[in-house]
């Protein structure tokens, strides 16, 4: 069995920072499955870029806090033939830019008591009624069996302080989490890869960068579960920025409170 | 007990279909999976645990593996109402789950098969059907609607025996539909329904099978003596007529077939099923202004009828009576 070897200089960071969480990205689960690998202590998750087939490979990967796999379309079918195994290994599935079909296949599976991630990364594909139809059901359905994320950490933090980001919540705030490849190599958030090269590869810099640039980001309502996300890489004006502010705005008005303003006053008390 | 249509398109054209009113001959329509699931949730809100799936014939619908295949994981107990025509090869691979469910002691799925006599419906239609049953028997329990009075059953229990079928028939009244046309049986035949009932039953005894009268027969249909012949054989015995909550592709709603006449806008109106019911049960009433909904004139004097026992009749009969007069 391959061990997987970390760069020194890339564990250190570890020493340095407690709490830090190491996630492992793989290819596909099928190349994991192939070639099984040994992980050091300081990993606490994975993460398969594809994972469309037989799943069985996952029961005998390491337990880990958090194991990921992006959803593949049009295999609604054959996720819920493998439900039993989804839920004993606690997978969870990363749907990016999901359409408006594979909303409904995430409502399915959420009902189901599977954990989904809604993700968007590519503002050419995204699709605002597929965003809407999975935060509608996350914010009014109390009785979801399963999460969808990020809504359902930003719902249960409303009317409290909050302190999930969508940094945080997407375990891609260099402050709690970092990657490497399954060669080993350190590498960013699935939002940091995604971004074209530039002088804020870290999200860190990038969101005070918003500050000193006064960007509007930071006078929105929603900036306290965002943190300007969405502008990151460069990718302004992407319009599930104007979905995900919809969505917090919803939140409040569930709840009675003022969109962000609540948040914001404990933000400056800091 | 409210029944899910997920299509309004049928591929038999029954005399004494009480659809009729909601089915269409033109472009079909399909319940989408998000409405499935806004039910599902509303269902498991309600705490009620059963779902029937009918049409149209429900098996027309291109995700029907994949609805059953959802409302079986999340622990419904699922009855599809169908007359037989599916491809065997539509749910095959459906076959273990289907016997997974019903392994305990409650059975968890279940296709009703509507079967009507030979005579009704064509050679290829006899065909489709036995195909069916041979392949899915195991799952499937008979069905059979009374809409003349020189019915007869004894055909099934050949049918049951030769394909393993549940060992029960699921026994229908024919109702008329108010405002349509459609065959059904006069109340004044229903004393000798009772008797041609009663006599099947001791004949399917024999080879342990047993009947369960749906909605609409009253009481009186049987004698003492009848009753107590039906009890022996284990037949499920009921006289009621209640509010059923019927379902539309595209959420509308009515109480029931033959009182599809009284519909509700859309299901997102409301909160829960007893809401429903209490809605459409105001709206009979309102409709009947104090007259009961019974069948027979006698039904005010008769002791059963006060006490509950029986519900006299299909209500159907009283709404239509109410509307002539009116």
């Amino acid at each position: 069995m391959k061990t997987l070897s970390i760069p020194a200089a890339g564990l250190a960071r570890f020493a340095q920072e407690p709490g830090l969480e190491l996630n492992v990205r793989f290819p596909s689960l099928k190349q994991f499955a192939q070639a099984p690998v040994e992980f050091p202590r300081a990993v606490c998750g994975l993460e398969f870029e594809t994972a469309a087939g037989p799943l069985e490979a996952l029961r005998t990967a390491p337990r880990f806090r958090r194991l990921t796999a992006r959803y593949a379309a049009g295999m609604i079918d054959s996720y819920l033939d493998q439900l039993r195994l989804i839920k004993d290994t606690g997978l969870q599935l990363l749907f990016v830019d999901p359409t408006r079909a594979d909303a409904t296949h995430l409502k399915l599976l959420a009902s189901l008591g599977v954990r989904a991630v809604v993700y968007c990364l590519d503002p050419a594909a995204f699709d605002a009624e597929g965003f809407r139809e999975a935060y509608f059901y996350e914010l009014y359905n109390d009785e979801l069996a399963g999460r969808i994320e990020p809504f359902a950490t930003i719902k249960e933090q409303d009317g409290v302080r909050r302190r999930a980001t969508l940094w945080t919540i997407y375990h891609e705030s260099p402050d709690a989490a970092c990657y490497v490849n399954d060669g080993g190599q350190l590498t960013h958030g699935r939002r940091c890869v995604a971004a074209p090269a530039g002088p804020d590869r870290e999200p860190r810099d990038f969101v005070n960068g918003l500050f000193r640039a006064r960007h509007p980001c930071t006078v929105c309502a929603a900036f306290l579960c965002c943190e300007g996300y969405f502008q990151f890489g460069g990718a302004s004006g992407a319009p599930f920025c104007e979905e995900m502010r919809e969505f917090d705005a919803e939140v409040c008005r569930r709840t009675g409170a003022q969109a962000g303003a609540k948040d914001a006053g404990h933000r400056q008390a800091d | 007990m409210p029944n899910v249509l997920l299509t309004d398109k049928c591929t038999r054209a029954c005399p004494y279909c009480f659809a009729r009113e909601k089915l269409t001959d033109g472009a079909e329509h399909f319940m989408s999976l998000d409405n499935i699931i806004y039910l599902a949730d509303f269902f498991a809100r309600s705490r009620h645990k059963r779902f029937s799936l009918l049409g149209g014939e429900p098996t027309l619908h291109p995700d029907f593996p994949l609805i059953v295949k959802y409302l079986l994981l999340r622990r419904f107990q699922v009855r599809a109402f169908t007359n037989g025509s599916m491809a065997p090869d539509k749910c095959a691979n459906l076959t273990e789950l289907f016997r997974a469910a019903n392994r305990g002691a409650v059975k968890n799925f279940l296709f009703v098969v509507n079967i009507n006599e030979p005579s009704v419906g064509d050679a290829a239609e006899a065909v489709r059907l036995d195909d069916f049953l041979a392949a899915y028997g195991e799952f499937c329990m008979p069905g059979f609607n009374i809409y003349r009075r020189d019915f007869s059953m004894t055909f099934l229990l050949d049918v049951i025996e030769r394909r393993r079928l549940a060992k029960s028939i699921r026994v229908g009244l024919a109702q008329p539909i108010v405002g349509r046309r459609n065959a059904h049986l006069d109340p004044r035949d229903y004393e000798e329904i009772g008797r041609r009932l009663t006599e099947f039953a001791r004949a399917a005894d024999e080879q342990d099978v047993r009947i369960d009268l749906d909605c609409g027969f009253p009481l009186c249909a049987f004698s003492d003596e009848q009753l107590g012949a039906l009890h022996r054989r284990r037949a499920q015995l009921k006289f009621v007529c209640n509010v059923i909550i019927d379902i539309g592709p595209n959420m509308d709603l009515w109480p029931c077939f033959p009182l599809s006449a009284f519909t509700a806008p859309d299901i997102f109106q409301f909160r829960s099923l007893p809401e429903i019911t209490a809605h459409f049960q105001k709206r009979i009433a309102d409709e009947l202004a104090g007259e009961p909904a019974v069948i027979y004139e006698k039904c005010g004097r008769c002791r059963q009828y006060k006490r509950g026992q029986c519900h006299g009749g299909c209500t159907a009969f009283a709404i239509a009576r109410a509307r002539r007069r009116a």
